[in-house]
């Protein structure tokens, strides 16, 4: 008698151990995000040849126990890369629907405080003004229709531009994110080389996944694992880590827009296109082949000329026509730009020669015709013009038709992106179950398994106990 | 496929955040009574009540305009028929004066009516609608009738308002054309009474063309007022259409609201219930140690 089998008993105890330490582990880790389940691969013994009867036919061969060959991960490579593409997609629009319902608000009609109302109260002014040319308080009526005007036209500039400010911010500190997510996967990397990846490091990778994902999240990312089982992470053919090496990415302030423009420390171009950094540039605005556009720039610019071709129109009529008791035509702008030299929704405000002086509000188309309202009428008929022309637009129509097509904009832009954003979302989340179904630790199924593992285990412990009931009659009957 | 309860969870968690989007959309559709509250929840229904809105205005606006042109025509209608009313009484005077019985006396009480309607003529020309003179053109913050040298200061401009898109009426009367006939064919009478019932005779045809010339001013105002009146109640007719179409597109169906909001509840409740029954369950609870 050998003690063989005290020998796979113990093995088995020892084997049955270990499962149950990495059962015990999965259960622990059931909900940590990023967790892998961990399988403990048990195969059998190598066979050895025993001492046989039939030595006719050679020895037979026997396996010695069981052991855990090694300690592995569920995992899913074709899955997690789809999770992580979708990722970059889900963050871009994300990002840029979060930023675009922040300026919904401004472009909401019908609203008491609204660019629409403002105009039309401001012709209206003149209406009533031409019904009563010579009345002071007509003439202080337009002029306070005029200053809540430009109100509503700087208020929304204002609001637009530092919201560009914020996205602005916002771009420096991801690009800050992403170096530092960078440098965190190169010291990951590192460590999983030091291990050797012979050796199953199976946080080490679970902890090299999630920074990987979080990383999707904000820039378009795709990576590639090598052969030490470091994980190589490019940015379009850029490498961003390489092993335990990182390029950086740097913000360089650009001279005619004033905003950050986002490149690589080694002064080659990003190539940026999926995750929430590209949504923020998007809304605040890029340049892209030498024009900066975006969303933003595309609605201020479209703001700007409104309010100069308003501008314009007014001007003209205001200039050309009489005051009441005037002898010459005034020759004074309505509107003015302030300080800054061109005239967009920002800078426009009334000329403060009329603001000190009502009197000099050019109602009359003829030489002291203090009862003549017929210029100021043709002010307010400007506002059912169709001809009037919008600096660098190629379109002509009345104000509030291009008012309209701006809000109309705005909101199909607003809509679409949240449409995006749920369909985005909506594709990430399936994926995610799918790679949580592959790689997910279910209770039920490590508890069934403790179960058997447990059994094992006090078979093993049966084995033991038999071998020492048998030594023992052995060992009596010689004694 | 495998699933783990962290499927499970994340699948309830996505059903009732939608749900719940869905339950306070329809919440603020109910609270506010408005379709939508930003334009990217409905861009075709915002432009279109943009339009409709401004439209609202300029009819406001023109509505105004016909109210300030009423006011304008019913005073120069007034001021015109107390012209007439005072020319009659001149022609009384004349025809009074062109009889052969006349006398030195009578003369002479002849001469002050017509000097007093002279006056009442006076302040009528120089009548005044909210601090404008009405007949005076467009020069009209000065009296047109300057009675102490016999000139008169108006022009012949037009006061122009707007009642419509494309209508616009003038509301004065050319005083300048009017009325300087009248004082001067007034003082002729004055001098004429002087001279004599034949004097007097020569100028009654004169005197009847100014009465008519009155009366066609008053005819014209009457007529401007019609067309007034016919453009108020054509900007009420188009108003009320506005403001159904605008109440159409930015209202919410209340109806509709309300039983989405009954529904949407249901299914809330629904889920929440599903889950707090399916989600507890596992394998560990039945175990025995």
């Amino acid at each position: 008698m050998s003690f063989l089998m005290l020998n796979i008993a113990t093995r088995s105890l020892a084997a049955q151990q270990l499962a149950m330490d990495v059962t015990a582990q999965n259960l622990a880790n059931a909900t940590t995000p990023g967790y892998d389940r961990q399988i403990a691969n048990l195969t059998p013994g190598p066979e050895q040849p025993m001492g046989g009867y039939n030595a006719a036919n050679g020895p037979s061969e026997l396996g010695d126990g069981v052991s855990v060959a090694s300690v592995s991960q569920a995992t899913d490579a074709f899955l997690t890369r789809s999770v992580t593409a979708q990722t970059s997609l889900a963050g871009n629009w994300s990002a840029t629907s979060e930023a675009l319902q922040q300026l919904q608000s401004l472009f909401q009609e019908p609203s008491s405080t609204g660019l629409a109302e403002a105009m039309d109260a401001f012709f209206g002014a003149w209406q009533t003004l031409s019904q009563n040319p010579a009345s002071v308080s007509a003439e202080q009526a337009v002029l306070g229709q005029a200053q809540q005007l430009t109100s509503a036209f700087q208020n929304i500039s204002d609001q637009l531009t530092s919201l560009q400010a914020n996205l602005n911010q916002t771009v420096v500190s991801e690009v800050g994110q992403i170096n530092s997510l960078a440098q965190q996967i190169a010291d990951t990397n590192q460590s999983i080389t030091e291990v050797g990846i012979a050796s199953h490091p199976n946080d080490l990778l679970d902890q090299q996944n999630q920074l990987v994902t979080e990383l999707s999240k904000l820039v378009n990312v795709t990576y590639a694992t090598s052969a030490s089982g470091a994980t190589d992470v490019y940015i379009g053919a850029h490498a961003l880590v390489l092993g335990s090496q990182t390029s950086a990415l740097t913000t360089v302030q650009d001279p005619n827009s004033g905003f950050e423009d986002v490149q690589w420390a080694d002064g080659s171009q990003a190539n940026i296109q999926a995750g929430e950094l590209y949504g923020n540039l998007s809304v605040r605005g890029q340049s892209v082949n030498g024009t900066f556009t975006g969303y933003i720039p595309t609605y201020l610019t479209q703001l700007n000329a409104l309010a100069a071709g308003l501008a314009n129109a007014v001007n003209q009529l205001q200039s050309s026509g009489y005051a009441p008791y005037g002898s010459a035509p005034t020759g004074l702008p309505f509107f003015t730009s302030g300080a800054s030299g061109t005239l967009t929704a920002g800078s426009i405000q009334l000329n403060p020669t009329l603001a000190a002086n009502p009197q000099l509000v050019a109602s009359a188309s003829a030489p002291n015709s203090p009862g003549d309202g017929s210029n100021a009428l043709a002010v307010a008929d400007l506002a059912q013009s169709n001809t009037i022309t919008y600096p660098g637009q190629a379109a002509s129509g009345t104000f509030d038709n291009f008012w309209s097509a701006l809000v109309g904009q705005v909101g199909l832009d607003g809509q679409s992106a949240l449409n995006r954003q749920q369909t985005t979302q909506t594709t990430l989340a399936g994926l995610q179950n799918q790679l949580q179904s592959e790689v997910g630790v279910n209770p039920d199924e490590e508890s069934v398994n403790l179960i058997q593992e447990e059994q094992s285990y006090r078979a093993a412990v049966q084995v033991i106990t038999s071998e020492q009931s048998s030594m023992s009659a052995l060992l009596a009957a010689i004694a | 496929m495998r699933i783990t309860p962290e499927i499970m969870s994340q699948v309830l968690l996505q059903s009732v955040n939608q749900t719940q989007a869905q339950l306070t959309q329809l919440e603020q559709q109910a609270s506010t009574g408005q379709a939508f509250q930003l334009p990217s929840d409905n861009p075709a229904a915002v432009t279109q009540s943009i339009s409709f809105t401004h439209g609202l205005a300029l009819v406001s606006q023109y509505q105004q305009g016909v109210t300030a042109a009423q006011g304008w025509l019913n005073t120069a209608d007034s001021a015109l028929a107390q012209g007439e009313q005072v020319w009659e009484q001149v022609m009384q005077v004349a025809n009074e004066g062109a009889n052969s019985t006349v006398n030195a006396g009578d003369v002479l009480t002849l001469q002050t009516q017509v000097q007093s309607a002279e006056q009442n003529l006076g302040s009528i020309a120089n009548e005044q609608y909210q601090g404008s003179y009405l007949f005076a053109g467009t020069a009209n913050q000065t009296p047109p009738w300057d009675a102490a040298t016999s000139t008169w200061s108006g022009n012949g401009g037009s006061i122009l308002v707007q009642v419509g898109a494309s209508t616009t009426v003038g509301v004065n009367v050319d005083g300048s054309t009017l009325f300087p006939q009248l004082f001067s064919d007034l003082k002729a009478l004055n001098t004429a009474l002087g001279q004599g019932p034949s004097a007097v005779q020569a100028l009654m045809p004169q005197l009847q063309t100014d009465l008519n010339a009155l009366t066609d001013a008053r005819t014209q105002v009457g007529s401007t007022l019609a067309l007034v009146n016919q453009q108020s109640s054509q900007l009420t007719s188009l108003q009320q259409d506005l403001e159904k179409n605008l109440a159409n597109v930015t209202g919410a169906n209340m109806a509709n609201v309300t039983t989405e909001l009954a529904q949407e509840e249901t299914v809330y409740q629904a889920a929440l219930s599903s889950g707090a029954q399916i989600l507890p369950l596992s394998l560990a609870n039945f175990l025995n140690p």
